[in-house]
């Protein structure tokens, strides 16, 4: 016993060690710098410029919105792609064949994909040429610069990680459950809200997270797909960081970002436990 | 009354045949089993009743109404299914309200009435409990008392007692065919254990290669099997060359005789047999005793006879020793074709 448990602290050392060194020292040297001044006196005032500032809680504003609006929109065209992938494909190549079409953009650079997507949503780009040859639009909408554009392309980065994390939940879903729950007399709408949706939420939580955390935390797609006229928190961060180089105003940012996130993935988690323990009663 | 009529259901799975033109007739509160070896069809057949799976062709028609291309959720029957398949999610209450929810009961009538059902399988006091907290034995329960929660008029059961130890099956056999009585709901069980189906069955249907081979009560399929098939599959069988009439053994295989062991009569003389009885001499392979019935495995030309007895074998009958197998051949039965 005595043994086996040094052998487990030992086989703990390096993971732990990794961890400390890569994750958590960083981290703390973060949150030293936004809480001194450039001279290295303890100070608030970081948190002040950020916080007091109306521009500042404007691009929260921004960032936030379009986090939120990424997970949503991954949430909900992911899970009728999981279903699609799951439950309607019976062909197992052409299965494996859409996975890899679905991570396939994730082998390749972020830049490569924005940049990407800057030729498709320019002016005189494809997706423009394509509604403007239909007839559906009469002048080239604007996606480049404005928040829709950078929807878009953290949409398309994204969404692999609802599809996959939602298929995996399906699949573990018991086709006898909705065969059970049809028996008793629900329908297969009924059927979907009362047995596979709630069965599947553990899905679309992990999903939702993994979407909201790197949506919030973008830099390479938002930048590049702003063209300069929206900014985003991590971006302003960045500038502190690269341009300015003041770590102390850039670290209390990317706190103030982190603080904000963690809570709302608290608020979340704890309403969806709240509304599982209100089911309970139904 | 006829319940449930089955006329002429077809299923095939690719190039695999499930069901084969198979056609059945329930009455009204009886108690039916599915019986056969795995991939004979049973479940499938199941399965298609349920509304789980649509058949090829043929109709199934429950109480006068036609069902073949009604959804589940609109037939008038309710499915105790193989792994129980409750709702994990739910309580043991909410699990067994979920059907009177459905039928548009409200909240209170529908938890009224899964309590209800929930004492007549004498969990009442589980209610509030998680079924994923439960035994397997609990378990089954609650998924009984979900499917007749809603007093279905006919019942199918996809073998849910193969996942119980042997004792709690048999003291559940007992318990399911009294509730059956009890409710007069028609039952329709599917099986691959040949006691449980003797023991709990008003008929039995055996299947075999997605056909119907025999539907009988128990006693008749034990007695009278119509084919070698059901004679090997329900309980053990010596099949014996018979002439056509059989009064007597034939010497090149004629007719069939099924012959059960319990029927066949080890002597260690000829002229200890009655008077009309029919022999054959044979080699003691092998015997056994067994909680009060003694087995003698013997061989006959190329041929292997079981004898079954009670009580304990006399002391001369051992491996290698010559006897005469003899049998009343009033006992015997030949098969048709």
């Amino acid at each position: 016993m005595f043994t086996s448990r040094l052998t487990l602290l030992w086989l703990l050392a390096l993971p732990l060690c990794v961890f400390t060194a890569f994750f958590l020292i960083p981290l703390g040297v973060v949150f030293v710098a936004s809480l001194t001044t450039q001279d290295g006196q303890f100070t608030l005032s970081q948190y002040g410029r950020v916080l007091l500032d109306g521009y500042h809680w404007q691009v929260i504003a921004v960032t936030f919105r379009l986090a939120i609006l990424s997970t949503i929109i991954c949430v909900v065209l992911g899970y009728p792609l999981a279903w699609y992938l799951v439950r309607i494909v019976k062909w197992r190549s052409w299965r494996r064949a859409c996975v890899i079409m679905l991570i396939l953009p994730l082998f390749t650079s972020n830049i490569v994909r924005s940049f990407g997507w800057m030729v498709l949503l320019g002016r005189t780009g494809l997706v423009n040429d394509a509604l403007l040859g239909v007839g559906l639009i009469e002048r080239p909408i604007r996606f480049l610069g404005t928040e829709t554009g950078i929807l878009i392309g953290l949409v398309y980065i994204l969404l692999p990680f609802t599809v996959l994390t939602i298929g995996n939940a399906l699949a573990r879903v018991e086709p006898s459950l909705e065969h059970a729950s049809r028996d008793l007399g629900a329908g297969p709408l009924r059927t979907f809200c009362s047995i596979t949706f709630p069965l599947t939420m553990h899905g679309v939580m992990a999903g939702g997270t993994i979407v909201f955390s790197m949506a919030i935390s973008a830099y390479v797609t938002p930048a590049l797909l702003s063209g300069g006229k929206v900014t985003v928190l991590a971006m302003l961060a960045f500038q502190q960081y690269s341009t300015v180089f003041d770590f102390n105003y850039g670290g209390a940012l990317s706190i103030t970002l982190l603080t904000f996130t963690m809570a709302l993935i608290g608020i979340s988690s704890w309403m969806t436990r709240i509304g599982v323990h209100e089911k309970k009663g139904n | 009354m006829t319940l449930l009529a089955i006329h002429d259901v077809s299923k095939s799975f690719s190039s695999h045949r499930a069901l084969d033109r198979v056609s059945l007739d329930v009455m009204q509160g009886e108690f039916i089993s599915l019986l056969g070896p795995s991939g004979c069809g049973k479940t499938t057949l199941l399965r298609v009743i349920g509304g789980f799976m649509s058949a090829d062709g043929g109709r199934i028609i429950i109480d006068g109404q036609d069902v073949s291309s009604l959804p589940p959720e609109r037939r008038p029957l309710n499915t105790v299914f193989q792994n129980y398949a409750l709702f994990p999610h739910m309580t043991v209450l909410e699990n067994v309200s979920y059907g009177p929810r459905r039928a548009g009961a409200s909240r209170k009538e529908a938890e009224v009435r899964a309590q209800e059902a929930l004492e007549m399988v004498g969990l009442a006091a589980m209610a509030p409990r998680s079924p994923r907290a439960m035994s397997g034995g609990q378990q089954q329960r609650v998924a009984l008392a979900r499917a007749i929660v809603n007093k279905p008029k006919l019942l199918l059961l996809d073998e849910p007692l193969s996942a119980l130890d042997l004792q709690l099956r048999k003291r559940m056999q007992i318990e399911l065919k009294q509730l059956q009585v009890q409710l007069g709901i028609t039952f329709i069980f599917v099986t691959h254990d040949q006691d449980e189906a003797m023991a709990m069955s008003d008929r039995i249907a055996v299947m075999s290669a997605g056909r119907i081979e025999q539907i009988d009560e128990p006693e008749t399929i034990y007695r009278r099997p119509r084919t070698r098939f059901v004679a090997d599959f329900i309980g053990e069988a010596n099949i014996l060359p018979m002439q056509k009439d059989g009064r007597s053994l034939a010497r090149d295989a004629a007719f069939d005789g099924v012959l059960r062991p319990e029927n066949l009569r080890v002597f260690t003389r000829a002229d200890g047999l009655p008077d009309g009885w029919l022999s054959l001499p044979a080699t003691v392979s092998a015997s056994t005793y067994v909680g009060g019935t003694s087995n003698i495995y013997m061989v006959s030309g190329d041929r292997s006879l079981h004898a079954r007895s009670y009580g304990v074998l006399p002391g001369d009958i051992r491996e290698g020793v010559e006897i005469i197998a003899g049998f009343d051949p009033a006992d015997i039965h030949i098969l048709e074709g």
